[in-house]
């Protein structure tokens, strides 16, 4: 993972909840949407399809788990998972569990400020929940 | 109103004595129902530490320390409201374990919320520490009001009853 830096607008706005094998799991802190970012820990990608043919299924498949979790866990309407990069142009990936009732619906979540910050507490209860749940696939 | 399910009741006694587990709720949308479950067999108080129906925002605010911002975003309906309670009514009861509800009893069309929908979660008390144990979120469609509040009852007390069988 040689080079790889968070950039500062993720690390300013998310917590981080750990590493997989090829991606860095962060969770948005905002608590009006259970929504978390990969970040592929690779330095100077922007784009998915940069990521060598080695990383390429790796990132699908931490996503699927991801996502998998996240249908477990929070029984979402739908999963919203998309790489946009607008604003922050690291390569990173969004996955939100998405509800008819949430304050966006059926729009996309981006560009609908100001976010909700989380309780610390609450935080920490997300960041849990899904660390269990990925279970042994969650590395540090 | 339908009584509750007593074979249910009269496991989750059993299982909380032999565990020595102690138990206290936090209610909203079920508004009363899963105490009045808990409490409906004899020797309930050896394991059921007692319960709140914190109705309003004010209410779950003030007794259980729930988040307020996000509670007012979300009309109090969330994942994370069922969990602040369920630890809210650890705390506030001094119980192992807690269980949290809120939720829709019937369609609230300003909310977007076309069917009942609501939540509930279970946490649990270790050496102060309050974790989460699950959050389920229970689908009504079709369910008048009082049939929603009990459907979520009985999904709690099922949960809890698969929690405490799996220790």
């Amino acid at each position: 993972m040689q080079g790889f830096q968070l950039h500062p607008r993720l690390e300013q706005d998310c917590f981080v909840v750990g590493n997989l094998a090829l991606c860095q799991l962060l969770l948005m802190n905002d608590s009006r949407y259970p929504w978390f970012i990969l970040v592929p820990r690779r330095a100077e990608l922007t784009e998915i399809y940069q990521l060598s043919e080695a990383d390429r299924p790796l990132l699908l498949a931490e996503s699927c788990l991801l996502a998998e979790s996240l249908q477990t866990l929070y029984q979402a309407d739908k999963l919203n998972i998309a790489a946009i990069g607008n604003l922050v142009p690291q390569l990173h990936l969004h996955h939100v569990a998405r509800y008819r009732s949430d304050a966006a619906w059926p729009a996309p979540v981006w560009g609908k400020p100001p976010a909700l910050p989380y309780a610390q507490s609450a935080a920490e209860m997300q960041i849990s929940r899904l660390r269990v749940a990925l279970g042994s696939n969650f590395i540090t | 109103m339908h009584s509750p399910d007593l074979d249910a009741i009269t496991k989750l006694k059993t299982l909380l004595i032999q565990q020595n587990l102690t138990i206290a709720v936090a209610e909203s949308m079920t508004c009363g129902r899963l105490q009045a479950a808990l409490g409906s067999i004899s020797g309930s108080s050896d394991y059921f530490e007692g319960g709140v129906t914190a109705y309003n925002l004010r209410q779950k605010i003030e007794l259980l320390g729930i988040d307020k911002q996000h509670a007012e975003h979300m009309n109090s309906v969330s994942q994370l409201v069922a969990h602040e309670m369920a630890a809210g009514a650890c705390s506030l009861f001094d119980s192992d374990l807690g269980i949290g509800t809120t939720g829709y009893a019937e369609p609230n069309p300003e909310h977007k919320i076309l069917q009942p929908v609501a939540y509930f979660a279970i946490c649990r008390q270790n050496r102060g520490r309050i974790e989460n144990i699950l959050t389920e979120r229970v689908h009504g469609d079709g369910l008048e009001r009082i049939e929603m509040q009990e459907h979520v009852c009985a999904c709690a007390i099922k949960a809890l009853l698969s929690y405490l069988q799996g220790l």
